[in-house]
């Protein structure tokens, strides 16, 4: 049996798994499924067609899903993610592709908000205070400062770093350290490589090509360093998916939730 | 009996004084105590070992005592603590320490805290500091007796702010700022926030008479209106004779500051416990993370 507070109120207890912990004041609503080990503490809300995965931890106050009849599509969140005090998460909307998508292992601190349809990939780490626009993908292994803004429709490539107050208004380089409003390039974000565990080439590889591509005015892609780096046979994994994203040759970014996730289809 | 409203769920381990006030739809954790006089509205949640003092007033949604935003806390018994007569705001968010940060989070008193900030884990924030609504401290922040931080701004890790310094709206803190300046950006687009002069505010709130303004001036332009090197410009200062011990205060500030890696004191405090804590924690406290550690 979930231990639920006799003080929450969840419509339908038989959706949540046996070893579920409920918070006081918590309203848990009839089309929410609630995986093994998750740990929904007090006042939380989580309404609408929610289903959340194994040993995730809502923090008090945050609110999933919602009340509001038009947006009838649902949230995916996945496993072991915390999802701190004061966060909003909004469901799909039925123009969308009708599905706000939680990966795995993220951490999203106080008071984020994740609009509609917006997908979050694995291991990303979002700052206090960020915003996720609608439709917005952000790739794996993503470190997003505080007060981080992200607009609708821009995906952010994987391994990345926004500085505090960062606005990504366009579709953000992955592996990149980006600072300011609008962002800028300011080089490779290699204390994060490091700790994900790439090789020093591939580090020293990635800022040659950063120092060659981010070249144009307000360090901007330049367009024919990037056409002479597609052209090389000799570039790994992930120096090719950089130059792949930088040239529009990967999903994400048009709005369709084409992305890199397992079983999901490009546009 | 503490004034406790009906639909509470409070736990019977909690200690709390028989003045308090506790309002509806609070939760309060086993490890609390709270002392005599202070005011919890509704929807307050209190966790972990969070021990606040006498005639605070909490409002509406705020979380404190919860789990650190660090993802080296391995879920040890860390501590927040809160001094008297605070004013926290709405849906603030206090955590508590980490076993690596030196596991104590610290308000004094006469602490006022606008709606939503968030003061994170192993900080320490000194009697009398004014925080605005929606302002960020990252972890292991030192806040310094009656320093003024304005709305939106984020501090980084490590920093801290000096004495009766004031921080301006919308402002990313990414290095110490010295006590009794003005630290702020004209236009936060495209113009990197610096110190532009004295804090006339904190100098009347510290009591200092004209004569300590007027010295405070006058290192404060020694310091800070041309680019050459500061230890050289401390030196300059050092050498003009003796200092007035506000001066004096100021020129250990940035001296300190230079200690440390990009301009930040308290970097080279990682991973122990930082020298705020003798300064700040009851010593039987300190005697319990000592045996701890």
């Amino acid at each position: 049996m979930p231990r639920i507070s006799p003080h929450a109120v969840v419509t339908c207890p038989e959706n949540l798994a046996d070893d579920v912990v409920v918070g006081a004041f918590s309203y848990i609503g009839p089309k929410v499924y609630i995986g093994p080990g998750t740990r929904v503490d007090n006042n939380v809300v989580l309404i609408g067609r929610v289903s959340i995965g194994k040993e995730n931890h809502i923090y008090p106050f945050a609110v999933i899903g919602s009340e509001d009849e038009s947006q009838t599509g649902q949230i995916v969140i996945g496993d072991r993610n915390m999802i701190r005090e004061h966060t909003v998460v909004l469901p799909g909307q039925a123009n969308g592709s009708a599905e706000t998508y939680i990966g795995n292992d993220n951490l999203l601190m106080t008071g984020c908000l994740i609009s509609s349809d917006a997908k979050i990939s694995d291991n990303i780490v979002l700052g206090n205070y960020s915003h996720v626009g609608d439709r917005a993908f952000i790739q794996s292994h993503v470190w997003a400062s505080a007060f981080t803004g992200i607009s609708p429709d821009v995906t952010v490539g994987r391994y990345s770093f926004t500085s505090g107050y960062a606005g990504v208004d366009r579709n953000a380089p992955p592996y990149a350290m980006l600072l300011g409003f609008p962002f800028q390039v300011r080089g490779v974000n290699t204390e994060n490589l490091k700790r994900c565990g790439f090789k020093e080439k591939t580090i020293a590889d990635l800022k040659e090509a950063f120092r060659a591509i981010f070249d144009g005015a307000d360090r901007s892609v330049a367009d024919e360093a990037l056409v002479e780096w597609g052209r090389r046979s000799d570039l790994d994994e992930h120096l090719r998916y950089l130059v792949d994203f930088l040239a529009g040759r990967t999903g994400g970014g048009c709005g369709c939730g084409c992305d890199d996730r397992p079983g999901k289809k490009g546009c | 009996m503490a004034d406790v409203k009906v639909l509470c769920e409070i736990s019977p381990e909690a200690q709390i004084h028989p003045q308090c006030r506790i309002g509806r739809w609070c939760v309060i954790g086993p490890g609390v105590r709270i002392g005599e006089g202070t005011k919890l509205s509704s929807r307050v949640t209190v966790m972990g070992q969070t021990i606040i003092g006498t005639d605070n007033v909490i409002d509406t949604g705020s979380v404190l005592g919860g789990e650190p935003q660090d993802l080296k806390y391995r879920g040890g018994n860390t501590y927040l603590l809160i001094g008297d007569r605070n004013r926290i705001g709405h849906n603030v968010t206090i955590n508590v320490g980490t076993e690596c940060g030196g596991w104590v989070t610290y308000l004094g008193s006469d602490i006022v805290l606008g709606d939503a900030c968030h003061v994170a884990h192993d900080c320490y924030i000194a009697d009398g500091a004014r925080l605005g609504p929606k302002v960020l401290l990252a972890g292991h922040i030192v806040v310094q007796r009656g320093a003024v931080i304005e709305s939106m701004t984020g501090v980084h890790h490590f920093a801290r702010i000096g004495r009766y310094a004031r921080v301006g709206p919308r402002t990313p803190v990414r290095r110490d700022i010295p006590p009794f300046v003005n630290y702020y950006s004209n236009n936060y687009y495209c113009d990197t926030p610096m110190i532009r002069g004295l804090h006339e505010a904190g100098i009347a709130a510290a009591g200092l008479g004209d004569q300590d303004e007027a010295e405070l001036r006058k290192a404060l332009s020694a310091l800070f209106e041309n680019e050459s090197a500061m230890k050289t410009k401390l030196e300059q200062l050092q050498r003009r004779g003796p200092l007035s011990p506000d001066v004096e205060d100021l020129c250990r500030f940035c001296r300190e500051s230079l200690l440390g890696r990009f301009g930040r004191y308290r970097e080279q405090f990682r991973d122990q416990i930082p020298p705020e804590a003798e300064q700040y924690l009851p010593a039987d406290l300190l005697r319990t993370i000592r045996g701890q550690i």
